[in-house]
């Protein structure tokens, strides 16, 4: 079971909002470096974590990194799946038209299949 | 554990004085302009030609849409994107940026300087 | 079993460090391994050698040096995070051109691919964030 050094899958959850916390920029950047490493890399946004992948941050008003930027590196760095938890979008009534990139909405149930079936889950 | 300070050197471009930390990077990226690339690459003994250009301009664009510098296979996976399986490998990147091409493509492009090892 | 311990919280900031550290003495008690601790984001804080808390309190820092050394234990402190808290090695201080380098021995700074790799070793990665 170990030892092995053939890819592994990934489950990273993204549950922080975009600038409470380092949590949110950690997050991605442990799927970035996964994916470099060309490991199978999920990532589901849910709780405030869905806030991270909403358009027209303004980040630099306050002189910050704007997080959004990092999410659309994903796609390039060949995240297999970004997803958003179903009930995080109705919360804060939110609509996918509204996130920077194309994503997949996941129920609770998705997301207990998804954890199951990953060699290592991050929580975030 | 105390230990002397030295002072960060200097870059003269065009007459303008550029601060440089030890290892030749840019210390504020807004003093980055296509006349200090050249200069930052001289330094490296590189001279800059069109190929160069190709992988700084991708660098830069990628590091202001993303705010991230792309990691080695990333770079060479956007090349392939932008200009063809023959610029995008990685010995095509190490014959324009001896040794540490993303390291050094990153120097040149004026971009933060990576503090993972690379 | 083969496990990797991932510590994301500073030393006093919460108890997050500290409960690691209790969970890696068990995890080496109960007759597992240790692949790598992994420091990350505050948790690059417990590589200072300059924390000097009360007598009467855990030094943390120390206490994990202790038991890497014992067990002789890898163990990785995040590059970019410990660069950032101030957190340097004899190296970096000198690359960097600061006046000061004060990570504990035993400990290494690299990057994420360091964390990457242990999770590739490891039955199980265990996180310690809050």
């Amino acid at each position: 079971m170990s030892q092995s050094k053939s890819p592994r899958s990934y489950l990273i959850i993204a549950r922080s909002s975009p600038y409470g916390s380092q949590q949110a920029r950690a997050a991605l950047d442990i799927a970035l470096a996964a994916a470099a490493f060309e490991q199978a890399v999920s990532i589901v946004f849910m709780d405030a974590g869905v806030l991270q992948l909403l358009k027209n941050q303004q980040a630099d008003a306050a002189g910050i990194k704007n997080i959004s930027k990092v999410i659309t590196a994903l796609e390039l760095y060949e995240v297999n799946s970004i997803m958003v938890h179903q009930e995080a979008v109705d919360k804060y009534d939110l609509d996918p038209s509204q996130f920077v990139l194309a994503v997949d909405v996941v129920t609770s149930e998705d997301i207990k299949t998804l954890i199951a079936g990953a060699d290592q889950v991050m929580v975030l | 554990m105390q230990k002397s300070c030295t002072m960060a050197k200097e870059l003269e471009c065009a007459g303008n004085p550029i601060a440089l930390d030890k290892e030749g990077y840019i210390v504020n990226l807004s003093d980055w302009t296509e006349t200090v690339a050249e200069a930052i690459a001289a330094k490296e003994n590189i001279e800059l030609t069109d190929e160069h250009w190709e992988v700084i301009t991708l660098l830069r664009e990628f590091y202001a849409q993303h705010e991230l510098s792309p990691m080695m296979r990333i770079l060479v996976k956007q090349m392939k994107e932008k200009y063809g399986s023959a610029k995008g490998s990685s010995i095509y990147l190490m014959k324009l940026f001896p040794e540490y091409p993303a390291l050094l493509a990153c120097k040149i492009a004026g971009l933060p300087r990576p503090t993972n090892c690379p | 079993m083969k496990f990797s311990i991932v510590i994301h919280g500073a030393p006093w900031s919460s108890n997050a460090s500290h409960s690691a550290l209790r969970y890696a003495e068990a995890v080496l008690e109960c007759g597992h391994e240790i692949v790598r601790l992994f420091f990350y984001q505050d948790g690059a804080s417990n590589g200072s050698s300059l924390c000097v808390p009360p007598q009467d309190e855990i030094n943390i820092p120390e206490q994990w040096q202790v038991l890497i050394n014992k067990h002789g234990i890898d163990a990785v402190v995040c590059a970019a995070s410990a660069l950032k808290r101030g957190i340097l090695d004899e190296a970096e201080a000198d690359r960097y051109e600061k006046n000061a380098h004060n990570l504990l021995p035993g400990f290494a700074v690299s990057g994420l691919g360091q964390l990457i790799d242990a999770a590739g070793q490891s039955d199980r990665v265990v996180s310690f964030v809050q």
